[in-house]
């Protein structure tokens, strides 16, 4: 996918928004339509715009906060990728969106915003209809896991949570030194595992991986 | 201020003595009634009545099936005389009997106004027939009532705009923890991670300052934050209240528990829990679950949220600590009920050794009516040409 991405900014405080649009600038194929400090603002824009991703801060201040403008956003445009923003560490509110609306809603924390590659791996996924959740989140739920986790081998465990993060099939298989095609049949018993038939419901297998993830760590509100 | 007036009253009407006198107060946003004050003439009849309204009007209560009440509430009505034409007029006619069994025969009831809107009602219950002279007072009584709900405004008094007023400075507190400081501490951050990757002779001690600066930032600062005052509770309740489970996981085994039915109202879009009322009932069980730890030594807590009824949020929060001491917990107890009634609520705590402590808060929510429920029951016509006028 060489094709460049439209995404919008939707944030209320200045310093951060400089930050993000800088951090922004600096990532290939990514390009920055517009940066608003309001929800209200943003949505009147996404005629103009036309962005393929909005990266939303979850905390806009007094008014609507970002799932609701997210949600608004999506009301009118079903496929833009939201990729919320946050200091909480609560990506369980993924689990406040209807099942078949949560294709293309991603949780970034904000102090990610210094890496460009999960920045971009991010956006991506928000505008490819995945959900995916920052791997700092993954890295501190791995310290604290639930009797379903362990229920799991230590290869799905592994496959399961590179899943979350967005990582692509064969981005896995590099990480864990093992073919794609592993990778590919380590998935499909994993989806048997946890019960995922592919494109149920019209929704993306990766998507009920990320909420079964979510799941396991008792995450999900 | 409310009982004050009701008291004057109970002595100052000429003629009949006058035996209960109360202010209801209706609630718009979810359709309920609670009562405001109310006096009895004297402490038999208090204890009796009492009594009463703990078994037929424990609060607050739907507006719906109470007869004279829902019609002031919709059409402020008006009603005087004998009781037992309410009789038929109510779903549950026992608590009227009981009244007509202690001779309390007579009842006048009046809407109470504020801007066009029926805020709450005046009843007086008595056991000889009430004149036109006296039910003219009754009146004025009435407008006084609606003069003193115009001076007290819309936050009510006391607890309620105490609470009201500290959650503005915790928001504040909190945003400001949580916005511009983490920016802050993220482009120091940033700055010096660069400058020890330019430097080598210098990295190590820069690395060490830097995870010292990470820490602070990711745990200590958000933590504060979180307890100050938990952002999230403006999307939704549910992940409040894990964030609160897992603050509390480290002292004692947390088990949260949320119906399906709680689940369904609590929505990021169109929620049916208004924003203030959901930091109430965090705030009731963030408190119950303080004291479960910091004074009752409990080893385990169970936090359970359903519906009552299905206008009320029933959330308590049991623990099988030594319970409560007033002594250590008094003030605690305070903030638990005062939060409740600033969201026309109210908590009620059980406490028995071995048994444990349970914290039972009881909240209204809105949720819709069905549209012809009401009207369907009785013509608003023909209400109000039965009750009207209608003096003894």
């Amino acid at each position: 996918m060489a094709k460049e991405l439209d995404v919008m900014v939707v944030e209320d405080q200045p310093l951060y928004r400089d930050l993000l649009v800088t951090a922004l600038k600096n990532c290939a194929l990514v390009n920055v339509v517009g940066a608003f400090a309001a929800g209200a603002a943003a949505v009147a824009a996404l005629d103009t715009l036309q962005p393929s991703v909005a990266l939303v801060d979850i905390d806009l201040g007094p008014g609507p906060n970002g799932v609701q403008m997210g949600l608004e956003m999506r009301q009118r445009y079903p496929r833009m990728g939201i990729v919320l923003l946050s200091n909480y560490d609560q990506p369980g509110i993924l689990g406040l969106i209807p099942r078949r609306e949560v294709s293309g809603w991603c949780y970034l924390l904000k102090s990610s915003v210094s890496n460009v590659h999960v920045i971009k791996r991010t956006i991506e996924a928000a505008a490819n209809g995945l959900m995916i959740l920052d791997p700092a989140l993954v890295q501190a739920y791995q310290s604290a896991p639930s009797e379903s986790w362990q229920e799991l081998t230590r290869r799905q465990q592994e496959i399961l949570s590179l899943i979350a993060q967005g990582y692509s099939n064969l981005a896995i298989g590099e990480q864990l030194g093992i073919t794609v095609k592993s990778v590919e049949n380590y998935i499909t018993q994993l989806y048997q595992v946890l019960g995922i038939v592919p494109n149920q419901e019209g929704i993306h297998p990766r998507v009920s991986a990320t909420l079964a993830y979510l799941k396991a760590f008792r995450q999900l509100p | 201020m409310a009982r004050v007036i009701l008291s004057r009253l109970m002595k100052s009407l000429p003629g009949s003595e006058l035996a209960v006198a109360e202010f209801y107060r209706f609630h718009r946003n979810t359709d309920t009634i609670s009562t405001w004050a109310w006096e009895a003439r004297d402490s038999t009849l208090h204890s009796f009545l009492a009594g009463l309204k703990r078994q037929f009007m424990p609060e607050p209560v739907a507006v719906t099936g109470h007869g004279i009440l829902e019609r002031i509430y919709h059409a402020g009505v008006s009603f005087a005389g004998p009781l037992e034409k309410l009789l038929n007029d109510v779903i549950d006619p026992r608590a009227i009997h009981r009244l007509m069994a202690r001779r309390l025969h007579y009842a006048a009831i009046f809407p109470v106004w504020r801007e066009a809107v029926v805020f709450g009602a005046l009843g007086v219950y008595s056991d000889s027939p009430l004149g036109q002279s006296q039910i003219g007072r009754l009146k004025s009584v009435a407008s006084v009532m609606e003069q003193l709900v115009e001076l007290s405004g819309n936050l009510g008094t006391g607890p309620a705009l105490a609470a009201v007023t500290e959650e503005r400075f915790r928001r504040a507190v909190a945003e400001e923890l949580h916005g511009p400081i983490q920016t802050k501490l993220l482009l120091i951050i940033s700055d010096l991670r660069a400058t020890a990757g330019s430097s080598s002779a210098v990295a190590s001690q820069l690395n060490a300052a830097i995870q010292r600066l990470e820490d602070l930032r990711e745990h200590d600062i958000r933590q504060l934050s979180h307890r100050v005052h938990p952002g999230i509770i403006r999307v939704a309740l549910r992940p409040a209240l894990r964030q609160l489970e897992d603050e509390f996981a480290s002292y004692v085994a947390v088990h949260l528990v949320i119906s399906s039915e709680v689940a369904a109202l609590d929505t990021p879009i169109n929620s049916e829990l208004s924003e203030r009322t959901r930091l109430a009932i965090y705030r009731i069980v963030e408190e119950a679950m303080q004291n479960a730890v910091r004074h009752a030594q409990a080893k385990n807590v169970r936090v359970v949220l359903e519906m009552a009824e299905p206008h009320l949020l029933r959330a308590r929060v049991w623990d099988d600590g030594v319970g409560f001491s007033q002594a250590k917990a008094g003030l605690g107890i305070y903030l638990m009920k005062s939060r409740a009634r600033g969201v026309y609520g109210r908590v009620t705590i059980q406490s028995s050794p071995g048994l444990g402590t349970e914290v039972q808060a009881l909240i209204p929510v809105r949720v819709r009516l069905k549209p012809n429920r009401i009207l369907s029951r009785r013509d608003r016509h023909e209400w109000e040409q039965s009750y009207i006028g209608d003096h003894c």
